[in-house]
C-alpha cells in the first residue's frame, strides 16, 4: 500500500432527518495538495468539511486522517491540529482579535511569550495592523473579521486548513492578496488544504484540483486546466466556463468604447 | 413622632444586620444552586420545561404562606432527624426563611440563566467546538461570559425580591427590617412601618447598584468597578455578621410574642422583669398564633403569654366549656402531663373573643347578646381578625346561635375597628382586654350560652426551662397582677392615634415595674 492520504474519505455519507446532504463520497487527498470544493448552495460542501474534523459524524462510511479513521480519535485533540475557517467566521464576541487568535495555542499549552510573538506574525500575515490586537469583533468591518478567522484557523500550525467560504466578504483587491498569501503559505508549510468557495475563477486560480459538488455528490473532480477543457457533465461545463465567459464579455465591452 | 423616628434608629443595627445576612444567604444559596441547574436545563429539554415550571409555580405562591409552610416541614424533618441521627434541625428563625427565600431566589436566576444559556448563537457554540475546547471549557470561557449579562439580571431581580421578601421572616421568628413593619402594623405605628419599607428598599435599592457596578465592570473588562461592588458587598455582609455572631455566644432566655399589641406589651414586661434579673434576652416578635406554641413546646422560645381558651381548643382540642377556674387547672395539669409546659399562672385578666358592635347601631337593632343577634345576623357584615374565622372559637358561637352573617370579611385587627366606623363591618371579633372597646364605645355582646370558653393571660414556660427557677421566681410575682382596665389601658396608649406610646412605655404603664 502506498503512502496513505492526508485526508481520506470513504465512501462518506451524512443525512440529516433521512435527507442525505452528502451521498458517498469518495475523496482521496493527498498531503500538501490545495483542494477547492465548489457546487451550488446546499450541496452539501460544508458537511463535507465538518465531517473531517468530526464537527458533523457521518451516518455511512469514514474519514481517516494520515490513515487513522477520525471516529476513533479523541475529538478535541483533532480538532486542534486542524485548522478551521468558519462560513459565518464565528469568532468570539467577548474576546479580543488577540484573543480569539490565541485560543488554539491556548488550550494546548504555549507558553505566553509564545502565543504573543505568533498572533503578531499572523497579524502581519493576514495584512492586518497590530494595533487591532486589542479590538473585539464587533468594532472590525466583515472583511477584517474574515481575516482574522483565517489568522485563527492557522494559529496552532496545523498541517490541515479546512476554509469554508474564507474570503466572502472582502473587496476583490484584498480577496486576491490574502487568496495568494493562503496559497503562498500553503506551499511554504506544506499544509493540505480544502478549501469551500463559490467563485470559479479562485478556485481555478488558487486550487490544485477542484471537486465539484451537486445534491450531496462529487459531480467532477479534475485538475483546473482539465476542467476548463470541457466535462461530460452540461453543469460541470457550464460552471467551469464561467470565469471565460466573464472575461470574453469584459473583453468586448472594452472593445465596444 | 420623634421618639418614634429614635426608636426605630436604635433597632436598626440588630434588624438590618439580620436582614442583610438572611437575605445575603440566601441569594447565595440560591446562586449556587440555580447556576448549575440552569446549565443543565439548557442542554436538556427534556428537564427544562418541568424545573422552570416548579420555578415559576413557587413564585406564585405567597411570600408569607412559603415561610410558614417551612416551619411545619422543618418541625417534620427535625423529628425524623432527631430519631435518626440525635440531632434537631432549627424550625424557628433562620433556617424556615433561608429555605423559602433560596427557593424565591431561584426562579430569576434559573430562568435567565437558560435564557442566557439558549440565546447563545449556535455559529459561536460551534466555533468553540471546532477550535478544540472541551465541553467545560465551552462553557467556562464561552457560554459562561456569554450569558453572563442576561444571568447577572437574573441575579438583580432575585437579589431585590429577596430582600423584599425577607421582610416576611417575622412571623416565622426571624428578625428583620420585617419586625418595624409587622409591629407597626399592629400597633398602628406608620413611622415604624414607613421607617421598615424605606430601610428595606434602600438596601435592595443599594446591593442592585452594587450588583450592576459589578456586571458594568466585568462587561468592560475594567477591573476596578468590579472589584469596588464585589468587595463593597463583601465588606457590608461581613460587617453584618459580626453582631449576631458575638450575640450567639450567650444563652439567652427567649421571649416570644404574637403578633398583637397586648403581645408586645406583655412580651416587654417579661423581658424587662428577666433584664432586671441581670439575664440575656432575646424577643422573638410576631409569631403566628399556630406556631408559637409549637416554638415554645420545641423549646425554641423559652417563655410568651397565650390565652387560656385557645390552648383548650386548639392545642388540646376540648369541644366542651367548663367554668373558668376549673378550665385553668385542667389546663394546667394537661400542659404538666402531656407536653412539660409550665402554665405558670393568670396574669389577672382575660383576652376574651367576643363579637362587638357600635352601640348606635345595637341600640337602633335591639341587640344586646348573640341570642338578640340571631336573627338580624342575615342583614350584617362580620368583620373577623385575620384567624377568627377559621377558629373553632368562631364555628362555636356560629353553632350555638345558629348565626348567618350576609357577609364574613377578614381584617388586620387595627383595621377591623375601622371598619365599624367606615361601615364595612356591623359586628367585629372583638378582644375583651381591648382599649378600643372603650373608646370607641363600642357593645361586647353577651353570650348566654356559654358557647366561648374563658381567655384568662397565662404565662407559658418550656419544658427545658421548667425547673429554671431564675426565670420562675423573675415571672411569679406578675401573676393575679393586671386587672384588665389596666391592661385596656396600656393597649389603648399603643393602638390609640394621638399620643401613641411604644409597647415598652405602654408595659411601664402597668404598674408592675420591672424591679423584682
Ligand atoms: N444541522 C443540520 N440539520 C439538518 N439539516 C442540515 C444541517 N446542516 C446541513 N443540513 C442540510 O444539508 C444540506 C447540505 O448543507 P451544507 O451546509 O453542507 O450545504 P453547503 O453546500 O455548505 O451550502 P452553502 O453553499 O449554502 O453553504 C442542506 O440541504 C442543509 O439544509
Ligand atoms: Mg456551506
Amino acid at each position: 500500500m502506498a503512502d496513505p492520504s492526508a485526508i481520506d474519505f470513504d465512501t462518506v455519507s451524512k443525512a440529516y432527518a433521512g435527507r442525505a446532504a452528502v451521498d458517498g463520497v469518495s475523496l482521496a487527498i493527498p498531503a500538501g495538495q490545495f483542494v477547492a470544493v465548489v457546487g451550488a448552495s446546499g450541496s452539501g460542501k460544508t458537511t463535507l468539511l465538518k465531517m473531517v474534523n468530526r464537527l458533523a459524524e457521518p451516518s455511512q462510511g469514514g474519514v481517516r486522517i494520515e490513515g487513522q479513521d477520525v471516529a476513533a480519535q479523541d475529538a478535541v485533540q483533532l480538532r486542534r491540529r486542524i485548522g478551521y475557517v468558519f462560513q459565518g467566521v464565528g469568532l468570539f464576541p467577548h474576546m479580543t482579535v488577540a484573543e480569539n487568535i490565541a485560543i488554539t495555542p491556548r488550550l494546548l499549552g504555549w507558553v505566553k511569550a509564545d502565543i504573543a510573538a505568533r498572533v503578531d506574525e499572523l497579524l502581519d500575515l493576514v495584512a492586518l495592523p497590530r494595533t487591532y490586537a486589542e479590538r473585539f469583533p464587533d468594532q472590525l468591518s466583515g472583511g477584517e473579521r474574515q481575516r482574522v478567522g483565517v489568522a485563527r484557523a492557522l494559529a496552532a500550525r496545523p498541517s490541515i486548513l479546512l476554509m469554508d467560504e474564507p474570503f466572502g466578504a472582502l473587496d476583490p483587491i484584498t480577496r486576491e492578496a490574502l487568496g495568494q498569501a493562503t496559497r503562498a503559505l500553503h506551499d511554504q508549510l506544506g499544509l493540505t488544504t480544502l478549501m469551500v468557495t463559490h467563485d470559479v475563477q479562485e478556485a481555478v486560480l488558487l486550487a490544485d484540483r477542484i471537486v465539484v459538488m451537486a445534491n450531496g455528490k462529487v459531480l467532477a473532480d479534475d485538475t483546473p486546466r482539465a476542467l476548463l477543457a470541457g466535462h461530460s457533465d452540461p453543469d460541470v461545463a457550464a460552471l467551469m466556463a464561467t470565469p471565460a465567459r466573464q472575461a470574453r464579455a469584459i473583453a468586448a465591452l472594452m472593445e465596444a468604447r | 413622632m420623634e421618639g418614634q423616628v429614635a426608636a426605630a434608629w436604635a433597632l436598626l443595627p440588630d434588624y438590618l444586620a439580620q436582614h442583610v445576612l438572611l437575605s445575603a444567604a440566601a441569594l447565595a444559596l440560591g446562586v449556587a444552586i440555580s447556576l448549575p441547574l440552569s446549565v443543565l436545563a439548557a442542554r436538556n429539554t427534556v428537564v427544562r420545561w418541568p424545573l422552570v415550571t416548579l420555578a415559576g409555580m413557587v413564585q406564585t405562591i405567597p411570600g408569607l404562606a412559603l415561610l410558614a409552610l417551612f416551619y411545619p416541614l422543618l418541625l417534620a424533618l427535625s423529628a425524623v432527624t432527631e430519631g435518626a441521627f440525635g440531632f434537631k434541625l432549627q424550625a424557628l428563625g433562620f433556617l424556615p426563611a433561608l429555605l423559602a427565600l433560596t427557593l424565591y431566589a431561584m426562579l430569576p436566576i434559573l430562568r435567565n440563566g437558560v435564557a442566557g444559556l439558549t440565546g447563545i448563537d449556535p455559529a459561536v457554540r460551534e466555533a468553540a467546538d471546532g477550535v478544540g475546547m472541551t465541553p467545560a471549557q465551552r462553557l467556562l470561557r464561552v457560554e459562561a461570559p456569554l450569558a453572563a449579562p442576561v444571568v447577572m439580571a437574573g441575579v438583580r431581580t432575585a437579589a431585590v425580591w429577596t430582600i423584599g421578601a425577607a421582610t416576611l421572616s417575622t412571623p416565622v421568628g426571624q428578625t428583620s427590617l420585617g419586625n418595624y413593619i409587622f409591629s407597626g402594623l399592629q400597633t398602628e405605628n406608620w413611622v415604624f412601618v414607613l421607617f421598615g419599607c424605606a430601610a428595606a428598599g434602600g438596601l435592595a435599592l443599594i446591593v442592585d447598584q452594587l450588583l450592576g457596578l459589578i456586571e458594568w465592570g466585568a462587561g468592560r473588562r475594567r477591573l476596578l468597578p468590579a472589584a469596588a461592588g464585589l468587595a463593597l458587598l463583601g465588606l457590608g455582609t461581613a460587617a453584618a455578621a459580626v453582631p449576631p455572631l458575638l450575640a450567639a455566644t450567650a444563652p439567652a432566655y427567649v421571649v416570644g410574642a404574637k403578633n398583637f399589641s397586648e403581645q408586645y406589651i406583655l412580651a416587654e414586661l417579661i423581658s424587662g422583669r428577666l433584664t432586671a434579673q441581670g439575664a440575656d434576652v432575646a424577643r422573638r416578635d410576631g409569631l403566628g398564633s399556630a406556631i408559637v406554641f409549637r416554638a415554645l413546646e420545641a423549646g425554641e422560645i423559652d417563655v410568651y403569654v397565650d390565652y387560656s381558651g385557645t390552648l383548650w381548643t386548639n392545642v388540646i382540642g376540648r369541644k366542651d366549656n367548663p367554668p373558668r377556674a376549673q378550665l385553668l387547672a385542667e389546663l394546667t395539669r394537661w400542659m404538666k402531663d402531656e407536653k412539660g409546659v409550665v402554665v405558670l399562672g393568670s396574669l389577672g385578666f382575660e383576652n376574651a373573643y367576643a363579637l362587638a358592635m357600635e352601640r348606635k347601631l345595637a341600640n337602633s337593632l335591639g341587640v344586646a347578646s348573640l341570642d338578640d343577634l340571631t336573627a338580624r345576623a342575615p342583614r350584617l357584615t362580620l368583620g373577623g381578625d385575620l384567624e377568627f374565622l377559621s377558629r373553632p372559637e368562631w364555628a362555636a358561637i356560629e353553632g350555638a346561635y345558629g348565626l348567618r352573617f350576609a357577609r364574613e370579611k377578614s381584617f388586620n385587627p387595627t383595621f377591623m375597628y375601622r371598619a365599624l366606623s367606615s361601615g364595612d363591618a356591623d359586628v367585629i371579633s372583638a378582644f375583651s382586654s381591648d382599649g378600643r372597646i372603650a373608646a370607641q364605645d363600642l357593645v361586647v355582646l353577651a353570650d348566654p350560652r356559654g358557647a366561648v370558653p374563658s381567655y384568662d393571660a397565662v404565662i407559658l414556660i418550656s419544658p427545658r426551662r421548667a425547673k429554671d427557677r431564675r426565670l420562675i421566681e423573675a415571672l411569679t410575682p406578675l401573676i393575679g397582677a393586671i386587672p384588665v382596665e389596666r391592661m385596656r389601658e396600656a393597649n389603648y396608649a399603643v393602638d390609640r392615634d394621638e399620643g401613641k406610646v411604644s409597647p415598652a412605655e405602654a408595659a411601664r404603664m402597668l404598674g408592675v415595674g420591672s424591679k423584682p
